[in-house]
């Protein structure tokens, strides 16, 4: 029988192909949870910013202009609503920029143009964001 | 010419024959034992990896599947509520008049049993037809001309989520 065994750097090489190997693996399995996070996160900040413009476009809501906050916008039903147990205050930097573009005196209809971009805090991966907008006609 | 090269041909065979001869000692029971072993236990580590791996990807994909399915079905409900009207809450069921297929239609949204677990379902023309999959609970309210969804999901990790979606109707409540 043949006892000679393997060589130091035999060994030393199946480690460096093993540990190369582990790391591609790896990388792999981050990169696909972080993509699917990151999707994960653009569709409730979408929701969310949906569900701000179909608040603005209530017949309730009187539109000025100027820079908001949500909290600033949102009446109490729906902040309550809206509050998420999880992730508390986690849209609270959010801009809404309300901008007048045209206004009729005689028959008091306003269009106005709504931009939001909706500021949340990516986990290990600073400020993320996502922007709509629209027209809203009053 | 041909005898000389068949004679060299048959040397170098020969000569083949003879090194494949040498150290013809064979694996001992107690090292082919080993190998298979080993390689038993390669196979099957390396088979729970592949597994585990696949699952990965796969549980991945039918968490992106979902969200598609919550968006587009949430799709669905905002185009029939856009023009829906006599808007009625029902404990878990939403009942309304829209246009559907060209005609005016009563509408039902309810929780209800699929074959592939419970669903939000649409009902109309006594036929019901899941919008999404895998919903657990459904409850609405309503705010002046808003309507309040709370949507209750179940993920690939049987973790319960909630989508909550605001929408604008033509008519007040």
């Amino acid at each position: 029988m043949n006892n000679k065994g393997f060589t130091l750097i035999e060994i030393l090489i199946s480690l460096i192909i093993l540990a190369v190997l582990i790391l591609a693996v790896n990388k792999v399995i981050y990169t696909v949870k972080k993509a699917n996070t990151i999707s994960e996160n653009n569709f409730e900040a979408s929701i969310y910013a949906e569900n701000l413009l179909e608040f603005l476009k209530s017949t309730n809501t009187e539109l000025n202009e100027g820079d908001f906050s949500p909290n600033e916008l949102l009446d109490k039903n729906i902040k309550e609503f809206l509050e998420n147990d999880s992730a508390d205050n986690q849209y609270d930097n959010s801009v809404i920029k309300i901008q007048k573009i045209y206004d009729n005196i005689d028959s008091e209809s306003k269009i106005f143009k709504v931009e939001m971009l909706i500021i949340w805090e990516g986990v290990n991966n600073g400020e993320k964001s996502y922007k709509i907008a629209t027209y809203i006609y009053q | 010419m041909v005898k000389k090269v068949t004679k060299l041909l048959l040397i170098f065979i020969n000569n083949i024959i003879k090194q494949l001869n040498v150290g013809n000692k064979g694996f001992t029971l107690l090292e082919i034992i080993l190998v298979i072993t080993i390689m038993g236990i390669l196979t099957v580590s390396s088979f729970t990896f592949i597994t585990s791996f696949l699952n990965f990807f796969s549980s991945q994909e039918s968490d992106l599947l979902s969200t598609t399915e919550e968006k587009v079905g949430l799709l669905i409900l905002s185009k029939d509520l856009f023009q829906a009207k006599n808007i009625v809450i029902d404990g878990n069921e939403l009942l309304f008049d829209s246009y559907y297929k060209g005609k005016e239609n009563s509408i039902i949204y309810r929780v209800y049993n699929s074959s592939s677990g419970t669903a939000l379902g649409k009902i109309t023309d006594k036929k019901i037809s899941a919008v999404i999959n895998n919903v657990k609970e459904i409850n609405f309210s309503l705010n002046e001309d808003l309507l309040l969804v709370d949507l209750l999901f179940i993920d690939s990790k049987n973790n319960i989520r909630s989508v909550k979606k605001v929408f604008k109707s033509r008519i007040k409540y």
